[in-house]
């Protein structure tokens, strides 16, 4: 069973298995109506890399998106998947090397989930021991119980569950390409930040072509490698990393669509892991105040902080508090303001503020503690992700519209003047 | 196959679903399940009632037939031989159009849904339900003026009537399957086909099968009126009974018609209940 597992085109961790994406001067006209619904446009795909379509509805992002896998036929144009164009070859066949995924999953509900992961590689004719081996290591991977999960149906699975399924069975014939249209749209938002961390993990672990179309800009930031901002007709705005979007929006349509908050969005970039860590004074319950104390005078500190036998944070000590004590007690602080290495800056400033303590414990694997991270650590991470995206912009994929028509949006026409 | 064995296997899946990570999230499974249960124990409940009344009933008849005085007249219409001869005949009429209309209104009823006929589907309906409000008896004499009294018409008249309610429900069950479902298998490289035979017939058999079996209930009954065109069945007793006014003729015809069409009606609710795909 396991042999099997190994033949399947199973990518070991790091390696990009994605191919890149080529859209030459795409165009889709649909009779009886005036304007194309896409333009003329050209757009490169980065092979394993995510890549995200955001705009206002009706922008024609989602008509892009069938367009590379041929849901919709361009009008005119090319499409060129890892150097082949595809144009013109059988569009069923081309699909079936292209993992699709639709919001709530689109799961069929008179199929098992066993039996939906399974539609793709039937159809590629592989034998039945190889599919059950392949559905099992997928719903590993999407981190469902194979023995509880590969002979549920739909109904009686989630939302979140559903949609996990939608992707697992996307990905089951390991196509180098996975379309996704709005996948998260129909999750309640915890489940929806879930399911983008794990997307993220999968991505970081298969490295595949994503993409990807949401109207959540936000999202966009937390799972693109590019985003691609549309306007009405598909008319390419902007396309560049989150970090220079948010840095240098193209003009006043992208201002709009980015929203309030810039500033705090480009926290969502920076995980606290990627931030160097204050040292902080440790206790352990048990010590004497007044060692503890002198420990924190030596290292100009005002908290201590107390770890438990496995060095788990349980409480946060002021020099007020310790003073009225004789030893360090063992009460945990369900308010502690505790992050994970994992967690965003983001999430550590609103730990931070939620708290109000001004500085944030940050744990490691197993809830370890590892060291404090503080605002002024914070406006560092901004400052320096400034820097950056001002500093390299010169490996920016090509993404163009061939024909272009003056940009429909109030807020672009009256950009021109206003920054001129 | 039966919902009590379905409910069993499912049951022990849902106890370590307790321990998994996400498990508050899915806690409705397992009451699904035992709905889903309780309504097939239901359901199953019902179809017996239902044939246990239709066999009762048909017993009470039988047994009235055996002790009630009847006419010398009434004993040669209504002997054993005769009965089964022209219930027989009520099948024959009734099988033969049915599956002339399955043969006709499914096939028709796929390819007015499919996207190029889609404009088509408007006029068809309205269609259907204007021929659905006909009177059958009026339907059916004016064929037989037509083509000439007998078997044949009266089989053509049945199928006309019949095609309406199966067609209208195919077109009406294909419809309703989620188009993000035919999309999603389109998008995973399913043939236009292989959706059809895999995704959206399977998820309209539920409203197919019922409205093939208000048309089997709808035939049974209408081809009682086929005596009128010398079409047989068990409508002859119906109308030798009104003519030469024998009650108890008359109502031997009149149960027996609706003792077929309430078992016609167990019938196809019994495939409906088997074929409904499980996981709906």
């Amino acid at each position: 069973m396991f042999e099997t597992t190994h033949n399947s085109p199973t990518p070991h961790a790091g390696v990009v298995t994605g191919a890149s994406i080529l859209l030459d001067g795409v165009t889709k006209q649909y009779p009886g109506q005036k304007k194309p619904a896409v333009d003329g446009l050209t757009l490169e795909i980065p092979a394993g890399k995510t890549v995200m379509f955001v705009g206002p509805s009706g922008c024609g992002k989602t008509t892009t998106l069938k367009m590379i896998n041929r849901l919709i036929e361009p009008s005119d144009g090319r499409i060129v998947i890892n150097g082949d164009d595809v144009t013109k070859m059988d569009g069923d066949k081309l699909r079936r090397n292209i993992g699709y995924v639709i919001q709530a999953g689109g799961l069929f509900p008179h199929k098992t989930v066993a039996a939906n992961i399974g539609i793709v590689p039937k159809m590629l004719g592989w034998d039945a021991q190889r599919i059950a081996a392949r559905v099992d290591e997928l719903l590993e991977l999407v981190s469902l119980d194979p023995a509880i999960y590969r002979n549920r149906f739909p109904k009686e699975l989630s939302g979140g569950q559903q949609q996990r399924v939608g992707v697992a069975r996307a990905l089951a014939a390991d196509p180098p390409v996975l379309l996704m249209d709005e996948p998260f749209g129909a999750v309640d938002p915890i489940t929806r930040q879930r399911l983008q961390d794990e997307l993220l993990h999968i991505q970081a672990e298969l490295q595949k072509t994503i993409v990807c179309v949401t109207h959540d800009f936000d999202e966009a930031v937390k799972l693109g490698d590019w985003i691609a901002i549309f306007n009405e007709g598909a008319q390419l705005v902007q396309y560049d990393t989150p970090e220079r979007i948010l840095a240098n929006p193209a003009n006043e349509f992208v201002e709009n669509f980015i929203g309030a908050g810039a500033g705090l969005k480009q926290l969502t970039l920076t995980r606290v892991a990627d931030v160097p860590l204050t040292e902080a004074t440790v206790a352990r319950p048990g010590d004497a105040a007044t060692s503890v104390l002198a420990r924190l005078d030596a290292a100009g500190h005002q908290h201590a902080v107390v770890i438990d036998e496995r060095e788990r944070p349980i409480q946060r000590l002021s020099r007020r508090h310790l003073a009225r004590l004789t030893t360090v007690t063992a009460i945990p602080d369900p308010k502690l303001p505790v992050v994970s290495s994992r967690a965003t800056l983001n999430d550590a400033l609103d730990t931070m503020l939620v708290s109000s303590a001004g500085e944030a414990l940050v744990t490691g694997r197993r809830e370890v503690f590892q060291g404090v991270i503080d605002v002024t650590t914070i406006m560092a991470a901004i400052t320096a992700a400034h820097e950056a995206a001002a500093a390299d912009s010169t490996d920016a994929p090509v993404g163009i519209n061939t024909t272009s028509i003056p940009l429909q949006s109030p807020g672009a026409s009256v950009a021109g003047p206003v920054t001129a | 196959m039966t919902p009590a064995v379905s409910g069993d296997t499912r049951a022990p899946a849902s106890a370590p679903e307790a321990q998994s990570e996400s498990s508050g999230i899915d806690g409705a499974a397992p009451v699904a399940d035992s709905i889903e249960a309780a309504t097939g124990w239901r359901s199953w409940r019902a179809l017996g009632i239902q044939l246990g009344v239709i066999i009762a009933v048909l017993a009470a008849l039988l047994v009235w037939l055996w002790v009630a005085p009847l006419s010398s007249t009434e004993l040669t219409t209504l002997a054993p031989a005769a009965l089964w001869a022209y219930t027989l005949e009520h099948l024959q009429l009734t099988l033969l159009a049915a599956l002339l209309v399955l043969v006709i209104a499914v096939p028709l009823g796929i390819v007015l849904t499919r996207p190029r006929f889609r404009a088509l589907n408007g006029p068809v309906l309205v269609i259907a339900n204007i021929g659905q409000a006909a009177p059958s008896i009026g339907l059916l004499v004016l064929l037989a003026f037509w083509i000439g009294f007998g078997f044949g018409s009266a089989v053509l008249a049945l199928v006309l009537y019949g095609v309406l309610p199966v067609l209208r429900n195919t077109m009406v069950g294909l419809q309703h399957v989620d188009q993000r479902l035919v999309e999603a298998g389109r998008g995973m490289g399913m043939t236009a086909t292989a959706v059809l035979f895999k995704v959206e017939l399977p998820l309209a058999v539920p409203i197919m099968l019922a409205g093939i079996r208000t048309a089997l209930v709808l035939l049974v009954g209408t081809a009682a009126l086929a005596a009128f065109i010398n079409g047989g069945g068990l409508g002859i007793l119906i109308t030798t009974g009104v003519q030469l006014n024998l009650p108890r003729v008359l109502a031997t015809g009149s149960i027996l018609v609706a003792l077929l069409a309430l078992l016609f009606d167990w019938l196809g609710r019994v495939v409906e209940h088997v074929s409904r795909p499980k996981g709906l």
